[in-house]
């Protein structure tokens, strides 16, 4: 099915490392994505796993410490597609693409608003950037956008500071200043992931009514697999930098082929399930992206490793029909279990 | 806002009253008292003062009683009347030696301050946002010379120089030619060619001090969420510097005036006193050597005054800056 669909968002061999003391770390080490319209893809995996580096590439927002050092971004919006990561970083279309095209969400929405300007000067601001709107209609439209994303009484709330509103309130106030210019992508960044069970719920169901009322495309971040479940057409596992696993929800989670995702599914408790027992981990920790194991990154914490084989060359991607993949020498090419 | 402003107003009353208390303090702390002073000095030059002056004085003083007393008739003289009591070596009430010196005390110190923030503002943004670039490195080791160097040193290489190359002494305000003269164009640029000289002597420190807060401030603002936030959203990089990160490092700046007054004020002591200027400094260290204890503290309690009301403008300044301050007990 995804075939006869067109990709909107295509990266491809994209990598970003870091220069820190201790040397170069590869935190996105060859990662391909596509985002289609109007669909949901979840990247899920373990923090620093480059899930979160891999969104901020795409709006050219990794800080001064990393670069992106090879791949490709391709934005198939409305007119000829191009690769973001050519684009000049000061210039127009960056700046349009950013907010415009590609409206962003972030893990902590107070630290994500500036304490010292009131929501609606925020708001306002990036509407009258991407719009061209006068102050007036500028003001009036911010309100009806905090109304849309559910904040009460967004009359008077837009003079409110950030301080002076809980994270679930400044979770949607950055909902409306994403979505205030009509992107055809949302990026979001674990937006709930700060955010107590309740809201996290609500703001969901929030992202989820826009989705489908703006008819955009969602990429989604998240360490929480009850979320993928919730939201995601498209699931990417990611592991040490690389996409090990891609399915559609469904698939995934009824069958899981990468070692990595079937670990990651038996860890999440089941009501009823596991009364009793400890809950499943995975053994070892994530490690070092300085020190990458060799062969496959994660095959000293796999419990199907082939000793001589995973240690010692990467394994290559299988193409299982379908938009299914995975990084697994268990698989031949065909896609049989080898 | 009003309440905002009452609280501070308490405060300041407060700190106030308690630099007072240890001002009077000093002033009582050496042997004897101001009139049994006068009397041995007029005693030395073979004057004797009648049984009837001392008693009028130890009233007007109020020199009999306990310490509490006569820090209550001291207090009361002050905030009743004025009268901050006689300098012993000046033989003048303590008000006419200080109101001429107070005006000019305030002036240097205030165009130095509105000098120091116009150079350290722009140079410390620039070596935040061009961190690690040649120029940040240059106004860091500038920076790092001016705080370590201390500002006499500075006033006597002024000096060192301008004897060798320009064989006089840049000293006062003015030039003799213009001193006494009534204020035109010709005796104002006249003292904007003598003002700078102090201005750089005791601005300095202050600038470097400045330059490394706003640099350091920046720098923790350049990184926060929101920043990457507000250029996610399309802000372009004039606006949302200005808009963004310096709004938040400008909270300090403006903190700054509380202690770089005081900070002014000391510096113009020793720097006062090798300069010659007509400011309080170079009184305040004779009436020290002296001995002149009302002199003394009353000019302690007078930069106190200013000191504290520097820092009230400050407080009053970051709370229409910052909302957070503003509105922070009415959440």
């Amino acid at each position: 099915m995804e075939q006869t669909l067109k990709p909107l968002l295509e990266i491809s061999g994209l990598r970003t490392s870091f220069d820190t003391f201790d040397g170069k770390v590869r935190a996105v080490d060859g990662v391909d994505l596509e985002v289609y319209a109007g669909r949901t893809l979840c990247v899920v995996g373990e923090s620093g796993c480059g899930k979160s580096v891999t969104a901020r590439s795409i709006l050219r927002l990794v800080e001064d410490s990393g670069s992106i050092d090879a791949g490709s971004i391709t934005w198939h919006g409305d007119g000829e597609p191009f690769d973001i990561l050519s684009l000049d970083p000061r210039g127009k279309r960056l700046q349009r693409l950013r907010g415009g095209d590609i409206g962003m969400i972030f893990q902590e929405p107070a630290a994500s608003l500036l304490p010292l300007r009131t929501i609606g000067a925020q708001l306002i601001e990036t509407l009258r950037i991407h719009t061209g709107l006068d102050k007036r209609a500028a003001r009036a439209r911010a309100v009806e956008l905090l109304d849309a994303v559910g904040i009460p009484d967004p009359k008077r709330r837009i003079d409110a500071y950030p301080f002076q509103l809980s994270g679930g309130m400044c979770q949607r106030a950055m909902i409306a200043i994403a979505l205030c210019a009509n992107p055809s992508l949302l990026i979001a960044d674990e937006p709930t992931t700060a955010l107590d069970v309740t809201t996290q719920a609500r703001i969901l169901d929030l992202l989820r009514d826009l989705q489908a009322e703006h008819r955009m495309a969602v990429m989604f971040i998240t360490h929480d697999l009850g979320v993928v479940a919730e939201l995601a057409d498209e699931v990417a596992v990611m592991y040490l930098g690389r996409v090990v696993e891609r399915a559609p929800v469904d698939e995934l989670f009824a069958d899981p082929k990468h070692p990595y995702t079937k670990a990651l599914l038996a860890s999440v408790p089941v009501l009823g399930r596991d009364r009793g027992r400890d809950l499943p981990t995975i053994p070892g920790t994530v490690p070092n992206p300085l020190h990458r194991p060799s062969g496959c990154s994660f095959h000293p914490r796999c419990a199907e490793a082939v000793a001589g084989k995973c240690d010692i060359d990467a394994p290559t991607e299988v193409d299982f029909g379908g938009g299914r993949t995975a990084e697994c020498v268990l698989y031949d090419t065909e896609g049989a279990r080898a | 806002m009003l309440r905002y402003l009452g609280r501070r107003a308490l405060y300041m009353a407060a700190t106030l009253l308690a630099i007072s208390l240890v001002v009077f303090v000093i002033i009582n702390l050496p042997p004897g008292d101001y009139v049994t002073a006068l009397q041995s000095r007029y005693a030395a030059q073979g004057q004797g003062l009648t049984v009837q002056d001392i008693e009028n004085l130890r009233v007007r003083y109020g020199l009999d009683g306990n310490l509490l007393q006569q820090y209550w008739h001291w207090f009361t003289q002050i905030v009743l009347h004025g009268d901050l009591g006689m300098s012993f070596e000046h033989e003048k009430p303590v008000s006419q030696v200080i109101a001429p010196r107070l005006g000019w005390t305030i002036a240097v110190s205030l165009i130095t301050l509105l000098v120091t923030w116009a150079l350290a503002f722009p140079i410390g943004v620039y070596s935040a946002v061009k961190q690690h670039s040649v120029g940040d490195y240059a106004a860091t080791t500038v920076g790092f010379l001016g705080l370590a160097t201390p500002n006499f040193l500075i006033a006597l290489v002024f000096i060192y120089f301008s004897v060798t190359w320009f064989g006089s002494v840049p000293s006062g305000l003015c030039s003799p030619e213009w001193c006494d003269a009534s204020w035109n164009l010709g005796k104002l640029l006249d003292l904007l060619g003598h003002l700078w000289i102090p201005m750089i002597v005791i601005g300095t420190g202050g600038v470097a001090g400045l330059v490394r807060i706003i640099r350091n401030n920046l720098l923790d603002e350049l990184r926060r969420p929101y920043v990457t936030a507000a250029r996610a959203r399309g802000v372009p990089e004039g606006p949302l510097l200005r808009r963004y990160p310096l709004r938040v490092a400008l909270n300090p700046f403006v903190s700054t005036i509380g202690w770089i007054l005081p900070l002014l004020l000391v510096g113009d002591i020793v720097v006062g006193q090798i300069l010659s200027l007509p400011t309080l400094g170079p009184i305040l260290l004779g009436s020290l050597k002296s001995q002149d204890m009302y002199l003394a503290g009353s000019i302690i309690m007078v930069l106190s005054v200013v000191t504290v009301i520097g820092t009230l403008i400050s407080d009053l300044l970051l709370g229409w800056l910052d909302p957070r301050i503003r509105l922070g007990h009415q959440r």
